[in-house]
């Protein structure tokens, strides 16, 4: 699937993953599984605990070797990619419990943020504390002072400096308060509307993440068992399924 | 000399061994912190760096000032040939890893025996002279070992806190994993971590190779304070081990003063044991994930 211009050129998908399968020794957490994300597009990965999203995050992040499988970022192959070239393809990536460089100030967690890409750092420090004032408020601060939605902040700004195209988010309102969590996922869409960036986002709060997203993929016990538009997923009762079971 | 003079002079003393514990306990942390390896071969780096003093300033007639800069680089390319051929192949795996760095520790000291032999070399001091402060005379020698460790203290602090280089280590030792997924690569931070750390202790040895003396068997007695200055300011904090180092290098100073060594050393025993039961994690440190 890829979207033709009107120049005829067609615009390489952003992220493909075919078949892939990853295991942890014995354990198949990932069960052959194949979607796409389109340039610009929110794309959200559901299910409930254990269902093999963060999974699926490690795998394309090249945190977790997958067994079988490819993935293509921009029409090239990076199955085996490792983690420190990730960030120079053009990906980035904010862990699950968001994981702060705790030692460090926030503007420092953003320098980190930006270490394959050192250029024009005041200029994408500006664009960021705009996004989040909050960080501009905290940048002197140690970063594990932060509350939950202020270090969710940082690690989105902190995965922002590395000037990705394609964003990885994993748990993004994890047990932040409901309003803090709809004010992330407006700054998510803000971000993606301005300057284009795809993302992969990764959540539980699924009712969240469908307003949010262009697209989802519903994963049941490391296959996919759903898939849709936002809106139709909201509509159908596919989540409940997953979720709950049949 | 009057009393007072006295007094001054044993607390020059406590801030020659405090900044001597300071250089050794900061590489040692550094060490630890990027490698994850408790390094027993840490005081033979100090050995080595008195050597490489000694051979630049005595054998080849350098000024003693540049032997400090040529002993770091010295020991800190040593320290990259000692990651990559003693550590690398237990990395993740620090009870090996401590145990390897015993049997370095081991090498590197017999090493010594063999190239220098076991009788101690005496080393000029940096500079002849006093320098008076008032009514307060302080040997020239001692007063420039105390402001060249604080500069080099200085350096190494401002280098981790300011540069690119500097945060990407730090990065590392607080979340390799997060640290990697940014473009940090670890096969980079590990062995710049060690030269970097083991180039301290030799700074140390360098630094304190005029004042004490310089032997195969000199790395003993830092590598044990550096042990104690990390227990009582907790392994990992900087400030925690700025602190210690002060104040283990004065208590030590006064005590060996007034009542002799043998009564400096168990009273500093004491202290680490009592801050063990208080305070297992130090003055400052954080509380250590273990395995």
């Amino acid at each position: 699937m890829s979207w033709t211009l009107i120049s005829g050129l067609t615009m390489t998908t952003t992220l493909r993953v075919r078949d892939l399968r990853v295991s942890y020794g014995p354990v198949q957490a990932v069960r052959s599984i194949s979607f796409e994300i389109e340039p610009k597009a929110i794309v959200a990965l559901l299910g409930a605990n254990g269902a093999g999203k963060s999974t699926t995050l490690r795998a394309i992040t090249g945190l977790q070797r997958p067994v079988e499988g490819e993935i293509e970022f921009e029409g090239r192959s990076i199955s085996r990619i490792t983690p420190m070239q990730l960030a120079r393809a053009g990906i980035a990536f904010s862990p699950e419990g968001r994981r702060p460089f705790g030692e460090m100030s926030v503007l420092e967690n953003l320098l980190v943020g930006a270490h394959t890409r050192p250029r024009d750092v005041a200029k994408k420090l500006d664009r960021i504390y705009e996004y989040f004032p909050r960080l501009k408020e905290r940048s002197k601060q140690i970063s594990s002072s932060l509350s939950g939605g202020e270090q969710q902040m940082l690690a989105i700004g902190r995965a922002l400096m590395a000037e990705p195209k394609l964003l990885l988010l994993d748990e993004p309102t994890l047990g932040l308060a409901p309003l803090l969590a709809r004010e992330i996922m407006r700054i998510l869409r803000e971000i993606n509307d301005e300057q284009g960036i795809s993302i992969l986002i990764v959540e539980q709060n699924a009712r969240m993440a469908l307003k949010l997203c262009d697209y989802a993929y519903v994963l049941a016990s490391g296959r996919l068992t759903a898939e849709g538009t936002g809106g139709d997923l909201l509509k159908g009762d596919y989540i409940q399924n997953a979720y709950i079971g049949n | 000399m009057s009393f007072e003079a006295f007094l001054i002079q044993t607390g020059v003393n406590g801030l020659i061994l405090g900044a001597l514990y300071l250089l050794m306990a900061v590489g040692f942390t550094l060490v630890f912190g990027s490698l994850r390896v408790v390094n027993f071969a840490h005081g033979e780096f100090y050995m080595l760096g008195g050597f490489a003093a000694y051979f630049t300033t005595v054998t080849m007639g350098l000024p003693a000032i540049a032997s400090i800069p040529l002993a770091f680089l010295f020991v800190a390319v040593l320290g990259l040939f000692c990651e990559r051929a003693v550590f690398r192949p237990f990395r993740g795996d620090e009870l090996n890893g401590m145990i390897a760095s015993i049997g370095l520790a081991l090498i590197l000291q017999n090493g010594a025996l063999m190239l220098f032999g076991p009788m101690p070399l005496a080393m000029p001091p940096f500079a002849e002279g006093l320098t008076r402060f008032g009514s307060i005379v302080i040997p020239t020698s001692r007063l420039l070992a105390i402001v060249i460790s604080a500069a080099v203290l200085a350096i190494f602090y401002v280098v981790m806190m300011h540069t690119r280089v500097g945060r990407a280590v730090r990065a590392m030792v607080q979340d390799a994993e997060v640290a990697s997924t940014f473009g940090i690569h670890p096969g980079l931070v590990y062995p710049l971590g060690f030269a970097l750390g083991v180039g301290l202790a030799a700074v140390a040895g360098a630094v304190m190779a005029p004042l004490f003396s310089v032997s195969p068997f000199t790395g003993h007695t830092p590598l044990l304070k550096a042990f104690l200055v990390v227990v009582l300011g907790g392994l990992g904090s900087i400030p925690g081990a700025a602190i210690a180092s002060l104040a283990v290098g004065l208590i030590e100073s006064y005590t060996a003063t007034f009542y002799g060594s043998l009564a400096a050393d168990g009273l500093i025993l004491l202290l680490a044991v009592i801050m063990l039961v208080m305070r297992p994690n130090g003055l400052l440190g954080r509380a250590m994930r273990v395995g």
